[in-house]
Order: structure tokens, then C-alpha cells, then sequence
């Protein structure tokens, strides 16, 4: 029980951070918010309107506190570029970047778990070097490399993928796999070498326990070690690193949506950004940051349910 | 220390990865003295030229020449690497040095803060600062170089709680040595094997973002050649120019590649 | 006295001999080691930590370590252990052969159910989903565990360490094997907790007959145990015989270092006598003279040059110069 009061009162005092930290920076915004929306030679009259009207005028502690109620009931303000509430815009393009955040972990899982124990338990066989050496590469090249190569590859040479774009899910599953395929690609093939490593290694470090003896001599196969014992105890931990997998995509797609001009949260932001959109930026910011940390936090919960160490301590 | 690099040199990531680093630095290096092409020359009558005896390399979609552009384009990659590598070697080290020898309330604050940024997936975190305070270098170098602390603090962390009750530490402390003294001087020597690891890492994360921030036109701003800028503009040719947009992704995973499989090597060799 | 009939020896080490191969040198770890135990007698392997007593125990059961070269015999039902494939030994693990460990803490997987870890060596070695469930139930009752069908779906860190022993005797003995490898089997128990289980490891080896091989460091733990008695010194066996003519008359000077070290509860005020230095590591160890040598007491001349060879004196064996008769002590 004191895991899940830990678990939790942390996951609170995270969420707390993340919100005071993004409003603190805006804070220090150099310049006025009201004259970046209005232009310069604005009428003051007009300029002291919208302050009023942003709660400018009010103390720190104050707007902090009127901002975070906003976000509870998913009031994020408003948008100076597209003239939108920013949570409309953003539940807009989340559903881009979900479509990719769940291709990428879907390739990511169907790749990296069978080659990581296929690795595991051929390690010593000489057909291992290359398959290693295939994931270490793929796990040093930056995504946004690993794209153009993909796109070089199957847009242009052989000429079967788009090379940008997204269809939405209700245009038909085989479009929208299409245009998403690629860009999955590029993510998952780093994450599913990390992957690879993390089992690799996991499944390596199961293999000198204890209960490895104890199994050995009670004539158990290798095989059948290697399947009923030492696999549920190695996968465990690998539970954490699908948390750590939605940090790195949901990361790795701000780059990725703008290769493949994907009209998801991370093109959203990068336009945000070249525009000033402070209100936009602020709210993709908190959303994202908030989505990592409620992941995170599953995971932990996930992890204490399985294992029973956790779970009935 | 001559062992470990005869050691280092025969272990294959170590010397891929230098290799690959190699090529680049003295590419840079070479840029430093001579230029093929001053790197802002356009010659629109020669653009998107494929490489030649004239243009080792080819030229841009401006008639630049590509080569010279790398040549110079390596300077902003090394320069942020570097710099953000020092700025999260010093403070990484000392916050995590902090919290891993005192430990109690210190660590809880300083794990908690840690945690707090990791919240910030990849790039976010200095988009946010970039969009805040401008996107001139120093903010540049200051924004990546936070977003790398957590890994330097961390190694350190873990580190230090290895060490602070270790025999010697304890030895020293009976002797009268202050924590200052016991910390910098005691303790740290053990863990900089780890700390030139996480320097490796870090500086393959800092290129790959600094080129990720260009790439999305946040980063150093042109005429400044960087790798970034260079592939996001190239990328509009890839089907008349291939080689264009290829040049600078793969000087990009060069850069990356090498550091990170250097660091892996590194990392191989000490732990026999 | 003539014996009826000759007992079977479950297992029958010859010469044994075990090299580590550590970065292109090889260490020895085991040398000339001979040992057996007869059906259904329990017999102590004693010696301090980093004698080879679990390297022993390892090769019989076939679990040596892979850089490791075994030479000599280990032999049972007229076969050679040593030239066994993998597949030969594990059918004969857990079922001929079983073996406990030092750590009940570890020893156990901690994601499966105790009862099915248990069930799972009946299951190795052909029983059925069915009768391995009961005869895992039969011998969780005979090892003394409650409410075995509870605990039957439990995981280990739901068991105290006792209980976890329990779970691993029950686990070894659910096949009758005729020979049971306990490697220190209450070194990391509580006080009270280890003379129970040993208490269990007797009361199985009367019920079911099968034969004990106990491997520790605490003589005074076999002294109640075991009929007969191997003291091992750096890979050697230095003396060997039943337990109460050792006890009674230790020769080797390390048998007598050891048994002094003992505290004897009968005697008040007693000095506690412990051997000076420590078993050398692999690296140290020299290659000829007597491996005591450094440590003993009553070392000979000879003794730096010549180890000596096992030799019947007064009905027990030793290794040990000062029973040949005509040597002076440096």
C-alpha cells in the first residue's frame, strides 16, 4: 500500500512542477503579451483592455492559480494565431500524433521483443554480430536521418510509400497506414534497437540468478529455462521502458511530423513557435509534458500489479 | 593509460565511431585554413549540380557548393557539442554530486527536479526556452545544455551513493577531510571513467538536437551554414538532387553515430 | 565384522580433479578429490569457505562452471558421470541427483507459485499436470509446510526463509532421488530456523531413504547428522572416516584446528582456538608440497616439498606427514 501512496503523492508533486515550471516561464516573457498580439503602435486604450482581459493585471499567484483551473476543465485559452481555443486545436492534431504514437510502439514492441530474446538466446552464434550490430546502428541514427534514408529508399527509389501527408483513420485503414508507415518506421527502428539492448541485457542479467541453479538442477532443459523461467522475469522491466518509449516518441514526433508534414501536435507546436503563438505553445507544452508523466505513472502502477514483489508487499 | 588506448583501438565501436568523427572533425578542420568555394556564393546557372571534378560534392539549390558548406556547417555542430557537453559536465556533476553523497532531503529535491524535467520529451523543453528567450546561440547552447544535465547528474548520483561509504571515504573522514575535500577529491576520480561515457553520449545528443532545432528553422539562423538548415532545404530536391539531401543527413548520423559508438567502446573497455 | 551385503554407492568420485580457466591460465580448484556415499547415509563435506566443497558438489550433479575442466571419475550405476551430454544429465537431475542451496532467499523464482516450482521437477521427469500437483501437495505436508493448498499459490516473498527451505527440500525430494546435494543449506538462517531444517533434512533421510551429501562449514552442525565425515582443505581432501573416530581423534592438523574452533557448550571458560590465516586464493595456491603447509603448526621439512598421499591410519584416512613415521617437525 505505501508503494502506491509513494507512487501517487509523487506522480502529484510531478504534475504540480511541470504546471508551475511552464507558467513561471512565460512569465519572464520579455516584452508585453498584449503588445506582441497587437503590434507596437497599438491604441493603449486597446492594449489595456486585452491586459485586463488576459488577467494581467492580477497578482502571480493569482493567474497561476486561474490558469491551472482553466486547464482542469480544458480551458487553455486562446490561440493569437488561428483565433481557436488552444484545446480545440490540440485535440485536433492529438489525434495525428496518437495514430503515429501508436504505430511507432505497435512496430516498435513487434520488432524489438522477438529480435531482443532471439538475440538473448543466440548470442554466442556467430548470425548474432550482424543482427547486433544492425540495432546498434539504427539506434545511433537520429530519427530525422532515419526518415530521409526511408524516404530516399521507398519514395524514391522504389517508389511505393508517400513521401509526406496524413489521411485520417476514416478514410480507410490501408490510407491511413500508408502515410504512416514511414514515419513509424523511422521512430520505431531506434526505439525498438533500444529495445533490443534493454531486453538483451535483462534477460542477460536473469541468466546468473539463483533460481537459474535451482531450475538446472531440478533438470529443467535450457529451453524450457529460458521460456518458463527466466522470460516473465526479465519482461518485467521492460514494462518500464514502454514509458520511457511514449517519452521518446511523443519527442521524437515534433521532428518527425514536420519531415513528413504531418498535421499532428508536434508540427502544431513548431508552428507555434515560429509564430509567437505564446497561448498555444504553453498549452502544447503542458499537454505533452502532462502526457509523460500520466504514462510514466501508469507504467509504475502496471509494473506493481504484475509483479507480485510490488504487489503483495 | 597507453594500455587502455592500444585497448580502445582494437575495440570495433570505439574505432567506427572515431573513424566517423574523424572525417568530419578534419573536414572541419581542413575548413578552418581553406575553403573549395566561399560557402554563400551562388552560382544559380550550376544549381542542384551533382558532384563533380568542380563540385567534390555537388552544389545546393542556390549553386552553393555542398562541400564547403559542410566543411563549415561542422563548426556550429562542434561548437554547441562542446559547449553543452562543459555546461552539463559542471552542473550535472555538482547537482548530482550533491545529491548523491549527502542524500536525505538534497537528493529528494534534486531526483524530484530531475524528474520533473525529464517530463519534457525530447526537444520540448529548449523549443520552450528558444520560443521564450530567442534563438541566438547562447540560449541555443544554454537550452540543450539543461536538457543534457540530467544525464550527467544522474551517473554522478549513483556514483557518489556508491562511494560515499566506501572504505577510503570513510579512512579520510576519520582522518578529519572535509566533505568538499572527500568529494572532489576522493570520490569524483572514481567515477570520470563514466562521466567521459556520459560526455561521449551527451555529445551525440547535443549535435542530434542542435540539428533537430535547425531542421525545424529554430536553430542558428542562415546564412550560417548548419547541418539542420542544410537538410530541411535539401529536402524539397530529393527527387532531382538525392545526393543534396543525403550529404547532410549523413554528416548529421555521422557525427551522432560516431560519438554514441565511441562512448559504447569506451564504455566496453572499462568494464573489463 | 563381515558385511552382509555391500551397499550400492550412489555416487563415487575418483580422483576428481578441476581446473578454472580464468583469461588463458588455469587454476586448480579440485585436486585428487575422492569421495562417496552409500544409499541412504548421510555424509558430511566440511571445510572453510573457498575450500571447493561447492565446486565438488557442482560437478556431481553436473552443474560446474563452463570454464572449468574436470578429469578423473564420477561414478554410479557403473557409468562415468563425467562423460555425460547435457540431455543424460538432466534426466538424471532433480530425479537420481537433486540439490539445495545456500540461499532460500534467491533459490526460488519469484514470479511463479511455489507449489508449481515444486510440481515442476515432477512434471521434468514425466508425472503429469495432475499427480505433480499431488505429489507436490504430499510432499509440502511431509516437509512440514501448513495449509499447503493455500500455500501452493503463493510466491517465495510471501514465505519466510525457513519456509522457502521447506518449499526447496520438498522440491528436491518429490522424485525419491537416491541422492540429495544440500550445499549449505542453513548458512543464511536464523539460528533457531537452522536446527529445525537440519533436523528435516534427518527426519527426510530416515523417511525416505535417500542419501545426503552435507556440505558445510560448521562441524559442529554435522556432529549430530552425519555417520561419516570429509574434511577438504584448498581442493584437497585432508581426512575422512566416521564421524565419532574423527571427532574423538582428529589427525590432520586442520581437522584438529577445525574441531578446536568449535565452541563446546560442556565446557565453561573454554579458549576458542581459531587456525591462523586464511585458505588461499586460486591464484596463490602453490603447486607442490602440503597445501597447509603456510598455516600448519607441525609442519615438516618434507611437508614444503611433498604433499602426502591419503593413507589408512587407525581406521580413518588422512593426508598428513606427521603419521609416516620417521619425519621431524621444523
Amino acid at each position: 500500500m505505501r508503494y502506491y501512496a509513494r507512487r501517487i503523492l509523487g506522480f502529484i508533486v510531478t504534475i504540480f512542477l511541470v504546471s508551475v515550471f511552464t507558467f513561471a516561464i512565460f512569465q519572464i516573457l520579455p516584452g508585453d503579451p498584449a503588445t506582441v498580439i497587437l503590434g507596437v503602435d497599438a491604441d493603449p486604450a486597446q492594449l489595456e483592455a486585452l491586459r485586463a482581459s488576459m488577467g494581467m493585471d492580477k497578482p502571480m499567484v493569482e493567474r497561476y492559480l486561474d490558469w491551472v483551473a482553466g486547464l482542469f476543465q480544458g480551458d487553455m485559452g486562446t490561440s493569437y494565431k488561428y483565433q481557436q481555443p488552444v484545446a480545440q486545436l490540440i485535440q485536433e492534431s492529438f489525434k495525428v500524433t496518437a495514430s503515429l504514437a501508436f504505430v511507432s510502439i505497435i512496430l516498435t514492441v513487434l520488432i524489438g521483443l522477438p529480435v531482443g530474446i532471439w538475440l538473448a538466446k543466440n548470442s554466442r552464434k556467430p548470425v548474432a554480430t550482424p543482427v547486433s550490430m544492425l540495432s546498434q546502428i539504427s539506434l545511433s541514427i537520429p530519427a530525422f536521418c532515419m526518415s530521409i534514408f526511408l524516404i530516399y529508399i521507398f519514395c524514391v527509389k522504389l517508389q511505393i510509400l508517400p513521401s509526406f501527408g496524413y489521411t485520417p483513420l476514416n478514410k480507410g485503414v490501408g490510407k491511413w497506414l500508408k502515410n504512416l508507415i514511414l514515419p513509424s518506421m523511422a521512430i520505431a527502428l531506434g526505439s525498438s534497437a533500444a529495445l533490443i539492448r534493454y531486453i538483451y541485457t535483462s534477460i542477460n542479467a536473469q541468466m546468473k540468478e539463483d533460481y537459474i541453479k535451482t531450475a538446472k538442477s531440478k533438470g529443467v532443459s535450457m529451453t524450457n529455462i529460458l521460456n518458463k523461467h527466466v522470460l516473465r522475469n526479465s519482461l518485467i522491466p521492460v514494462i518500464t521502458i514502454l514509458g520511457m518509449l511514449v517519452s521518446d516518441i511523443l519527442g521524437g514526433s515534433i521532428i518527425i511530423e514536420n519531415v513528413f508534414s504531418f498535421p499532428g501536435i508536434g508540427k502544431l507546436l513548431s508552428v507555434s513557435i515560429s509564430s509567437r503563438d505564446f497561448p498555444l505553445i504553453q498549452g502544447l507544452v503542458v499537454y505533452m509534458a502532462g502526457i509523460v508523466v500520466l504514462c510514466n505513472f501508469l507504467v509504475d502502477m502496471l509494473y506493481s500489479v504484475i509483479d507480485p514483489r510490488i504487489r503483495l508487499k | 593509460m597507453k594500455e587502455n588506448w592500444k585497448k580502445l583501438f582494437k575495440t570495433p565501436n570505439f574505432v567506427v565511431g572515431f573513424v566517423m568523427v574523424f572525417i568530419i572533425v578534419f573536414l572541419m578542420m581542413v575548413g578552418f585554413f581553406y575553403l573549395p568555394y566561399d560557402v554563400n556564393a551562388m552560382d544559380v546557372v550550376n544549381k542542384l549540380a551533382k558532384p563533380d571534378n568542380v563540385h567534390l560534392l555537388g552544389t545546393d539549390h542556390l549553386g552553393r557548393d555542398i562541400l564547403s558548406r559542410i566543411m563549415q556547417g561542422a563548426r556550429i555542430s562542434i561548437l554547441i557539442g562542446i559547449l553543452v557537453v562543459i555546461f552539463g559536465l559542471i552542473t550535472g556533476t555538482l547537482v548530482g554530486s550533491v545529491a548523491g553523497y549527502f542524500g536525505g532531503k538534497a537528493d529528494e529535491i534534486i531526483s524530484k527536479l530531475i524528474d520533473t524535467q525529464m517530463a519534457f520529451p525530447g526537444v520540448l523543453l529548449a523549443l520552450m526556452m528558444i520560443a521564450v528567450f530567442g534563438n541566438n546561440l547562447g540560449n541555443i547552447i544554454l537550452a540543450l545544455g539543461i536538457m543534457s544535465i540530467p544525464r550527467f547528474a544522474r551517473i554522478t548520483r549513483s556514483g557518489f551513493m556508491k562511494y560515499r561509504d566506501a572504505e577510503f571515504v570513510r579512512a579520510s573522514r576519520v582522518r578529519g577531510a572535509g566533505d568538499f575535500y572527500i568529494m572532489f577529491f576522493h570520490i569524483l576520480p572514481n567515477i570520470v571513467p563514466d562521466l567521459i561515457v556520459t560526455c561521449s553520449l551527451g555529445f551525440a545528443s547535443a549535435v542530434m538536437s542542435e540539428a533537430g532545432l535547425s531542421y525545424l528553422g529554430l536553430g542558428i539562423q542562415p546564412p550560417t551554414p548548419s547541418f539542420g538548415k542544410m537538410l530541411s532545404e535539401a529536402q524539397n530536391y530529393i527527387l532531382q538532387a538525392p545526393w543534396y539531401v543525403m550529404i547532410p543527413a549523413i554528416a548529421i548520423t555521422f557525427l551522432v553515430m560516431g560519438f554514441n559508438m565511441m562512448g559504447d567502446g569506451i564504455s566496453k573497455v572499462m568494464q573489463h | 565384522m563381515i558385511q552382509a551385503e555391500k551397499k550400492k554407492r550412489v555416487i563415487d568420485i575418483k580422483n576428481l580433479d578441476m581446473k578454472l580457466k580464468i583469461e588463458n591460465d588455469f587454476y586448480n580448484v579440485i585436486n585428487e578429490v575422492s569421495l562417496y556415499v552409500e544409499e541412504g547415509e548421510m555424509v558430511a563435506l566440511v571445510g572453510e569457505s573457498g575450500c571447493g566443497k561447492s565446486m565438488t558438489a557442482k560437478a556431481a550433479i553436473g552443474l560446474q562452471p563452463e570454464n572449468s575442466v574436470l578429469t578423473g571419475r564420477i561414478e554410479t550405476d557403473n557409468e562415468n558421470l563425467l562423460e555425460y551430454s547435457e540431455k543424460e544429465w538432466e534426466k538424471r537431475r532433480g530425479k537420481e541427483t537433486a540439490m539445495i542451496f545456500q540461499e532460500p532467499m534467491t533459490a526460488l523464482n519469484p514470479l511463479i507459485h511455489i507449489g508449481k516450482q515444486i510440481a515442476e521437477n515432477a512434471r521434468t521427469h514425466g508425472a503429469d499436470k495432475n499427480e505433480a500437483k499431488q505429489r507436490a501437495l504430499e510432499m509440502m505436508k511431509m516437509v512440514g509446510l501448513p495449509d499447503v493448498e493455500r500455500l501452493y499459490r503463493n510466491f517465495p516473498c510471501q514465505l519466510s526463509g525457513g519456509m522457502r527451505q521447506r518449499a526447496m527440500i520438498a522440491m528436491a525430494l518429490i522424485n525419491n532421488p537416491e541422492l540429495l546435494i544440500a550445499d549449505e543449506p542453513t548458512t543464511a538462517l536464523d539460528v533457531t530456523i537452522q536446527a529445525q531444517i537440519m533436523e528435516l533434512l534427518k527426519e527426510m533421510n530416515e523417511k525416505t531413504g535417500t542419501a545426503v551429501l552435507l556440505i558445510s562449514h560448521d562441524l559442529g552442525v554435522v556432529r549430530n547428522m552425519c555417520s561419516r565425515l570429509y574434511v577438504m582443505y584448498a581442493g584437497h581432501i585432508v581426512e575422512s572416516g566416521s564421524i565419532d573416530e574423527v571427532f574423538e581423534n582428529p589427525m590432520h592438523p586442520y581437522t584438529r584446528g577445525l574441531i578446536l574452533s568449535v565452541p563446546d557448550v560442556t565446557k565453561r571458560e573454554q579458549e576458542l582456538v581459531s587456525i591462523p590465516g586464511t585458505v588461499p586464493s586460486l591464484a596463490e595456491r602453490k603447486q607442490e608440497g602440503c597445501p597447509f603447509y603456510d598455516r600448519c603448526e607441525r609442519r615438516l621439512e618434507v611437508c614444503q616439498k611433498k604433499a602426502c598421499e591419503m593413507q589408512d591410519v587407525n581406521g580413518h584416512m588422512i593426508a598428513c606427514h606427521l603419521y609416516t613415521g620417521t619425519q621431524k617437525e621444523v
